[in-house]
């Protein structure tokens, strides 16, 4: 439940990077489709940086989730009144099998929606972009 | 200088072109015949609506036509692969838009190395020449946003030759600027004429500066 919970989130997040980096990128895409960049390599090319880019965000994610998983149940900061949850920290435990399975379905969601993004960005009009964007 | 010859190496042939507007179909391009030699520098002239960007824009294989075609050293275009066409436009053609589009990350030098990255060269040295011949050479590093309009439309002009093309469409690239710039550009494109012997079409729907080119096209109504 809680590794599917994850693997949403990160999914989500990998989603809206990718259409931040790519669709508001529309003009710049159409300068290069104009200029002589073909649909395969404009394909290959979003897939190259989607693909890279949830690898990027995994790594990251993970270091992350370390560095404050050892300032939880270290520091006093995040310290919980035991009489009340008869915890005195918030009980963390690091299972790389889990971190490596929202990693993995971090980097797929991010391939698969490059796929996405970038077979309708291959699709559409670029001269219709040029024409609109000034 | 290259050498020039009266070689026909783009031809239009009965091109036809038709828009859906507001569910109509408007006629934009009505059997037009053009041939263009090697060494030609011509102004395409037409009042607005005419028809003069489509055609530029399917000579330069940025749009499709319906029927009719176009052929580059006798070679028919429609006939090419997407990857071809694409490859057409990188090495053989360059365009200028009316609306420069450069890109606004990039400064004036990586904007003019644009096309040849894709080329996977590393042509930084060529755009810097070629920045400082449209005299630019202090503003290499300057970004789109930091230049006057003129000064945009001659870095546009610098990217659309990295590649060397043969041939170079130019769309109202005096559009938006005034008349002691409109002339600036014009010169430019006479010398680049003239010393790197590339053919130029200019779409303009200005009179003045159309007398200045060695031949001149008048569009009307989608027909020459």
């Amino acid at each position: 439940m809680i590794l599917g919970l994850l693997c949403l989130v990160a999914g989500l997040n990998v989603a809206a990077a990718l259409v931040v980096l790519f669709l508001e990128r529309d003009r710049e895409i159409a300068v290069l489709r104009a200029v002589g960049l073909s649909r395969s390599q404009l394909l290959g090319w979003i897939l190259i940086q989607g693909t890279l880019m949830g690898v990027v965000s995994a790594a990251v994610g993970i270091a992350l989730s370390h560095v404050f998983g050892v300032i939880l149940q270290h520091l006093p900061i995040a310290e919980l009144p035991g009489q009340v949850y008869n915890l005195t920290h918030i009980p963390l435990k690091f299972v790389f099998r889990e971190q490596l399975a929202v990693s993995v379905f971090g980097v797929m969601a991010a391939w698969l929606l490059s796929l996405l993004i970038g077979i309708s960005l291959v699709k559409g009009s670029f001269l219709d972009t040029l024409r609109h964007r000034k | 200088m290259k050498e020039m010859s009266t070689q026909s190496f783009l031809k239009a042939e009965a091109l036809c072109k038709t828009y859906d507007q507001a569910g109509e179909r408007v006629s934009v391009l009505k059997n037009i015949n053009l041939e263009l030699s090697k060494g030609d520098f011509i102004a395409l002239l037409g009042a607005s609506g005419s028809g003069k960007s489509t055609l530029l824009h399917c000579l330069g294989l940025l749009d499709t036509w319906d029927s009719g075609e176009v052929f580059f050293e006798g070679r028919p275009l429609s006939k090419l692969s997407e990857k071809e066409q694409a490859r057409f436009r990188l090495e053989k053609l360059g365009f200028v838009f009316q609306f420069h589009h450069l890109i606004p990350e990039l400064s004036a030098e990586e904007n003019v190395a644009l096309p040849a990255s894709i080329l996977g060269a590393n042509r930084s040295p060529r755009a810097r020449e070629l920045l400082d011949w449209v005299g630019l050479s202090h503003k290499l590093k300057s970004f789109p946003w930091q230049l006057s309009g003129g000064e945009q439309q001659r870095v546009a002009l610098a990217r659309a030759l990295i590649n060397d093309p043969v041939l170079l469409l130019t769309d109202e690239v005096t559009g938006n600027l005034d008349r002691a710039r409109s002339k600036e550009i014009l010169e430019l494109l006479r010398r680049i004429h003239s010393t790197l012997g590339t053919t130029i079409l200019s779409v303009t729907h200005d009179e003045e500066l159309a007398a200045s080119y060695d031949r001149r096209i008048r569009l009307s109504e989608g027909q020459l």
